[in-house]
């Protein structure tokens, strides 16, 4: 290793420190000129930014503006103050709309969080590196086809009269068990909730595998010989050392569950009588089916609080928890 | 002319080398055509008062023809059952009538549920087309935008096209037939778009099923009821409607028919204005309140038991499926458009017969389907004009108004629109002195001069779709035994009076 006497301090290192080579120190550059000699670094993030403010920044800002005003396009608005959100929270249609969102994102945390955890295990317990490469990619594959079209098979297989689970439920024997599921108000959530049904999500079994993979070999080789294994070394080892993956997709769940809003839409379109209506459903209603697009901010902006408060208490509970 | 004088200015100056006082010469005159320009489109009714535009005339827009959008290729195929082509051999003629128009067909791709989307989005960002196939419910929302043309001003000139003489070639609002076309107007009193066809609800029977299960075409409400109990029991889905409140207003229409005796209508051809029946609400006359109210929801909860069990995520859309379950035979009586006479025909190898028949008549009496308040007279019709061309903002905006309404004057003629409406021969032409097709003229003819949606009961179709929505909501809560009748009644009526008050402040109506 080479020695460096004191005046010998490698330049980088002296630099590093604001100093010049010589002792003097080093002239600071001001914002505006690093700016400009990193110009083309600059050059190259601009249209990133520029479609963020475009695309997601002044959309934002503007409902939240709008949400104090009574506005449909096409007419002038009228300033309103904070009577949307009153308004808002007598309003029946958006308090069950929410109660329906709870229910949802609940059973999708639960349901969203759990069963990809089982089935990352599953893959990373698997012998072969072949196999699981192929379940790997398999677990991926259904995220390429559009939610869309996985929802509509749904509604095929809700279909009351030629609809699979009738069907099936008839050929068991059962045709009592028949149901209009969807188009029972009683019901329809729930069908709603069973249309994400297997419940493995790609990315939450590609995340879960990722922090079980991360899992030194060393550890679970100790595990081995202290005898244990199968459920009790799901339970003690993996699980406590992926906690921060099962964060991570609780976090995400609950921001996904909150803004649900394809499958309520191609299923239900929120009925019948807002059975199944969700705050986003019913926003995009108010902006444009009633043209009410004051109101529909108002909704956004206590969706965006929501889903912030949440996230901030989810975050905080899991860390303390820590 | 002024064209012609620019394009002169500016060859002269480009042949004698471009001089400053030229290019000067020649920005003045650009200038002074684009202000004639303004000045002319600026005044609309001058140019359509004409005769007929002058040949030179020139004008570039669009039109959304819906229903009469030509298909992409005339060849008949399973994804293109009723290619049809008449709206461009018509376009192709006006065009060589006035070399300098173009005018193009616009097919927006929506859903049935999109659609109120998809024109808000075209009219907010200044793109819709300039004529825009509309129901005039749709209208009443953007009244006061500026978003669409009122038509009267128009329909109140010549059609040029129209020989002397007949019906139209003096005013050509004469020329659509007026029960029909006045239940469109909005609740101004405007017409804000031209009826181009107009339809009604049907009801369709599978003949086969109706043979295999034993049961007669019913002709009373009372029947139609025991016939779909009986179709039930057979283990077929007995009933379903394309939108499943339109058959609730004939229903509602014909058990409150005993007010319409009482309170004086003020619309041509004995129809109600949306004024009449809101003043009726306000002042206790007329509403969901009365126990005529009550008993059409009982009658209407006789028969839910046997209708196709997902109808209640319709009330408030339309069930595209429902005509397809009909075709392949699952479905034993279908309320649907009068259109499905011809898809009916014009579906090859269809697995059984079928026929149509009047909307069964609600009798007097206290039995099952049957009302002490009826009068057991036959059941209204709700036909109305169906197609409807409104001309937008862009007409105006883009400065070609006048072409716009007189390509609308054109297509409108009777040699024109016999040929565009009578092509698939789906629907009644509005237009007087258009042949009726002959399958439509023996189930519909007389329906020319029906009041049909000018009833009282149909008073919902002047409502928004919000307050259409909440009053179906509500009924729907009590069809599916989730609210009393009376609870029912109630916050329906509320609606009514919240919607009646709403217009009467808007419109000035006392």
């Amino acid at each position: 290793m080479a020695q460096f006497g004191p005046s010998e301090v490698p330049r980088t290192t002296a630099l590093a420190g604001g100093m010049l080579a010589h002792g003097k120190p080093r002239r600071e550059h001001t914002l505006w000129q690093r700016i400009v000699r990193a110009r083309f670094a600059y050059l190259l993030l601009l249209p990133c930014f520029v479609f963020l403010l475009v695309f997601s920044y002044y959309p934002a800002f503007s409902a939240l503006y709008g949400s104090f005003f009574n506005f449909d396009y096409g007419l002038s608005a009228h300033f309103l103050g904070l009577s949307n959100f009153i308004a808002l929270f007598n309003d029946q249609v958006f308090l069950g709309s929410l109660w329906n969102v709870a229910q949802l994102s609940l059973f999708g945390v639960i349901a969203g969080v759990t069963v990809p955890v089982f089935a990352a295990e599953w893959i990373f317990r698997l012998r072969s590196q072949r196999a699981q490469y192929f379940y790997r990619i398999l677990m991926i594959w259904p995220a390429v086809v559009p939610e869309v079209v996985g929802t509509l098979i749904w509604q095929y297989i809700y279909d009351p009269d030629a609809g699979l689970l009738n069907n099936f439920l008839k050929a068991i024997g059962h045709p009592e068990w028949a149901h209009p599921w969807l188009a029972d108000p009683s019901t329809a959530l729930y069908a709603i909730m069973g249309a994400s049904f297997p419940f493995v999500g790609g990315a939450a079994v590609l995340i879960y595998l990722a922090g079980l993979q991360s899992i030194s070999s060393e550890v679970l080789d100790a595990a081995s010989i202290d005898g244990c294994s199968g459920l009790r070394r799901f339970w003690h080892i993996d699980l406590p050392l992926i906690k921060g993956q099962i964060k991570l997709n609780i976090v995400l769940a609950i921001i996904t569950g909150m803004q649900v809003f394809i499958g309520p839409l191609l299923l239900t379109n929120g009925g019948p009588m807002n059975a199944t209506n969700v705050p986003i459903l019913y926003m995009w209603q108010q902006a444009f089916t009633y043209g009410h697009f004051g109101y529909a901010s108002a909704i956004g902006v206590v969706v965006f609080v929501a889903v912030l408060i949440l996230t901030i208490l989810n975050l905080k509970v899991l860390r303390d928890k820590e | 002319m002024e064209t012609q004088k620019v394009s002169e200015v500016l060859a002269q100056a480009t042949e004698a080398k471009l001089t400053r006082r030229g290019a000067l010469k020649g920005a003045a005159a650009i200038v002074g055509a684009i202000a004639l320009a303004r000045i002319e489109v600026g005044n609309d009714l001058a140019f359509a008062a004409t005769d007929r535009p002058p040949k030179n005339v020139r004008a570039s827009f669009s039109i959304f023809g819906d229903d009469y959008n030509p298909t992409p290729s005339m060849v008949k195929s399973p994804n293109n059952p009723l290619p049809i082509h008449n709206l461009q051999v018509v376009i192709n003629e006006y065009e060589k009538m006035y070399p300098g128009v173009h005018v193009s067909v616009v097919t927006p791709h929506y859903s049935n549920d999109d659609r109120r989307t998809w024109e808000v989005t075209q009219l907010t960002g200044n793109t819709a087309p300039e004529i825009l196939q509309t129901p005039a419910q749709a209208i009443i929302p953007d009244m006061g935008k500026g978003w669409w043309v009122n038509l009267d001003p128009y329909l109140a000139q010549p059609n040029p096209y129209i020989p002397k003489g007949q019906p139209g070639s003096v005013h050509w609002i004469d020329e659509f037939y007026s029960a029909p076309t006045d239940v469109q107007r909005a609740p101004d009193g405007h017409l804000y778009a031209m009826p181009y066809d107009f339809s009604s609800d049907l009801v369709y029977y599978n003949k086969t099923m109706f043979e295999k299960v034993g049961v007669a075409p019913p002709s009373t409400y009372a029947e139609f009821i025991n016939v779909l109990a009986k179709l039930h029991k057979a283990g077929y889905i007995a009933y379903g409607a394309r939108v499943p409140t339109s058959p609730w207003f004939i229903l509602g229409e014909m058990v409150m028919r005993g007010y319409e005796t009482k309170i004086k209508p003020t619309g041509s051809g004995g129809s109600y204005t949306p004024k009449d029946v809101a003043l009726a609400v306000l002042h206790g006359v007329w509403g969901a309140d009365k126990p005529e109210y009550a008993n059409y929801l009982e009658l209407l909860k006789e028969q839910e038991p046997y209708w196709k069990q997902d109808w209640s995520l319709y009330v408030t859309a339309v069930d595209a499926n429902v005509e397809n379950d009909f075709l392949q035979g699952r479905i034993g009586v279908l309320n649907s458009g009068v259109y499905m006479v011809s898809n009916l025909n014009g579906t090859s190898n269809l697995p059984f017969k079928w026929s149509t028949i009047p909307f069964p008549r609600v009798t007097r009496g206290n039995g099952v389907g049957q009302s002490s308040y009826a009068d057991g007279k036959s059941a209204p019709s709700n036909s109305s004009a169906d197609v409807m061309y409104a001309v937008t903002k862009t007409a105006r905006e883009k400065g070609n108004l006048p072409v716009v309404i007189d390509f609308l004057r054109y297509i409108s003629a009777p040699k024109q629109a016999a040929r565009i409406i009578n092509e698939l021969g789906q629907k009644l032409p509005i237009e007087k002195g258009v042949p009726v097709p002959p399958d439509l003229k023996a189930a519909l003819g007389s329906q020319f001069n029906s009041k049909g949606v000018g009833g009282m009961f149909f008073y919902q179709y002047t409502f928004t779709t919000e307050e259409f929505n909440k009053v179906a909501n509500l009924s729907t809560a009590y069809l599916l035994g989730r609210a009393s009748l009376k609870e029912t009644t109630t916050a329906i009526q509320k609606e009514y009076v919240a919607e009646s008050k709403a217009n009467a402040a808007k419109f000035g109506w006392k």
